[in-house]
């Protein structure tokens, strides 16, 4: 069967379209801002060769990206993520970074890997190459476990007799977070949902309002209902003679406050760190909590509703009974 | 007594997922007032007190202010599931309590105990004692 030539016409009409408005996608393609390297991550060889290899499309500056991704409107979805990354982690411009943040960092990354959220899913999908391994993760856990040995031999033990109080503060001269969380001190008064250690030598204490409280014991992670508010302080540890280990000086007070409409763009949840005896609160605009706190916090999504410390499920129901 | 008194049950089945739960200690009109870790037991425990016992540890002189009440609550720690590289506390372990009265003697109370739960006593009372004392609290 034949076309007719006025049907055939028309539909070189609208290829021309096509390929036109294609071409004129083109004019709107803003290019991956090239950006200097100012000083890459120093870890062994073999650390290295599987971030470059796996890791480098988005989070350096040194993009070696294949054709398609430079062609808009793929290259927009491509340039979106780079910028995201680039934001919470840069390869490139590592020098900047503390031993204690190289430290901190690596835990990022291996936490990240081991959960399998990154790379990208999306991405491994059109480079499989980049996929991460067993063996990968195996070789990024000794690296950053080693980092703790260094480090633990490194600190000395510090003597203190008493932690480090945390300032009372007058109800006018409360801090406030730029995304909008307000610090009170009612927290120390809230129940002890957990407490926990972690690599960098600091002892934490995990509080919970009345809401957080009940959450936890019910369970109502998805969604968390508005009105929680966790609280985590932190203190450097202090050894005593005997080896146990105390609170000494006061790091930081960290907030997660549950408000799904006025935290919006960071899932719900109002991030905020007020830090020092001043309880100077983190971030000069609100993007801090979206550049330094929900991107690690949303690999707990589906299963707390993005709480590392909630208490393990593993003691007994009745355990406690009080008999009054 | 003032909380009456407090038991670990044993008798729920292990097998059965649902008899398991998170646990808030809820120490009822106490305050949280500091926290320790110890590495060679794997243990985590939490301070809490009332108002004199407030007096009695941040004063830190040897005389306790008659009607301290101070509660020790003890965990097993874990590797948190959630992050390598945390820890957090786990199983619940005991609680012992410690009370001054009018005239300024203190005594001890194992109120409940998932390490000693053959006898429930406690070798030294007067270390325990002692040892509940030498906390500081951080508020
Ligand atoms: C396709 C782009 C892409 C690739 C490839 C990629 N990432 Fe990411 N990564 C992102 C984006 C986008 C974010 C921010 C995610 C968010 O906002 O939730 C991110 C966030 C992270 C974070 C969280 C940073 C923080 O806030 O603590 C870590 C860690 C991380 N990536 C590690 C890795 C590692 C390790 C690799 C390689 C194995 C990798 N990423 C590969 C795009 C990528
Ligand atoms: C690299 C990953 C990572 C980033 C980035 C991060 N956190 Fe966390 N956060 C954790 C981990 C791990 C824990 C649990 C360990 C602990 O006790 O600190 C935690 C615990 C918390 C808690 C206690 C409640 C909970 O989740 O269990 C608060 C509150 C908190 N973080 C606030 C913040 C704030 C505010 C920021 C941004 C300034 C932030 N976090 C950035 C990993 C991260």
């Amino acid at each position: 069967m034949e076309v007719p030539r006025r049907k055939k016409k028309r539909l070189y009409l609208v290829l021309l379209v096509i390929i036109t408005l294609f071409v004129g996608l083109q004019f709107f393609n803003q290019p991956i801002i090239g950006k200097p390297v100012t000083g890459t991550i120093e870890a062994p060889r073999e650390v290295t060769a599987i971030l470059e290899r796996s890791c480098y499309s988005c989070h350096s500056n040194e993009q070696q990206l294949s054709w398609f991704e430079q062609v808009a409107p793929v290259s927009w979805l491509v340039k979106k993520d780079v910028d995201r990354a680039r934001e919470v982690m840069n390869f490139s411009e590592w020098g900047a970074l503390s031993p204690a943040e190289h430290q901190g960092k690596m835990y990022a990354i291996l936490n990240m890997v081991q959960a399998g959220k990154m790379p990208l899913p999306a991405y491994t999908l059109l480079h499989p190459a980049a996929k991460i391994s067993e063996d990968d993760i195996a070789v990024i856990k000794a690296y950053t476990l080693s980092l703790s040995k260094d480090e633990a031999n490194k600190t000395a033990v510090t003597l203190v007799e008493q932690p480090e109080v945390i300032p009372d503060r007058l109800p006018d001269t409360l801090p406030i977070s730029a995304n909008g969380v307000k610090y009170t001190d009612a927290f120390k008064d809230w129940k002890v949902i957990s407490m926990s250690t972690l690599f960098d030598h600091s002892i934490r204490v995990i509080y919970g309002n009345d809401i957080a409280v009940k959450a936890v014991e019910e369970e109502k992670f998805h969604p968390w209902p508005d009105g929680s508010v966790v609280v985590k302080a932190v203190w450097e540890q202090v050894e005593g003679a005997d080896g146990e280990i105390r609170a000494g000086k006061f790091i930081n007070a960290q907030f997660m406050e549950k408000n799904a409409e006025k935290y919006k763009d960071t899932e719900g949840w109002g991030f905020a760190k007020f830090s020092g005896q001043k309880l100077i609160p983190t971030g000069k605009t609100a993007l801090f909590a979206q550049q330094s706190c929900i991107a690690c916090h949303r690999q707990l999504a589906a299963s707390t509703g993005y709480l590392f410390d909630v208490p393990l499920k593993i003691n007994r129901k009745g355990l406690i009974q009080k008999n009054n | 007594m003032l909380l009456g008194g407090m038991l670990l049950s044993n008798c729920v089945d292990k097998q059965k997922n649902d008899s398991y739960t998170r646990v808030v200690f809820d120490p009822g009109a106490l305050k949280f007032f500091a926290s320790s870790v110890n590495k060679k037991q794997e243990t985590m425990a939490a301070l809490y007190g009332n108002d004199k016992a407030y007096q009695t540890l941040s004063k830190g002189d040897s005389i306790s202010a008659a009607g301290t009440i101070l509660r020790l609550v003890t965990w097993r720690y874990h590797d948190n599931p959630q992050y390598t590289g945390g820890t957090i506390n786990g199983e619940l372990l005991s609680v012992e309590s410690v009370y001054v009265n009018e005239a300024g003697k203190a005594s001890y109370e194992l109120e409940a105990s998932a390490l000693q739960s053959e006898t429930n006593e406690v070798a030294d009372k007067q270390e325990r004692i002692k040892y509940i004392m030498s906390y500081k609290p951080v508020f």
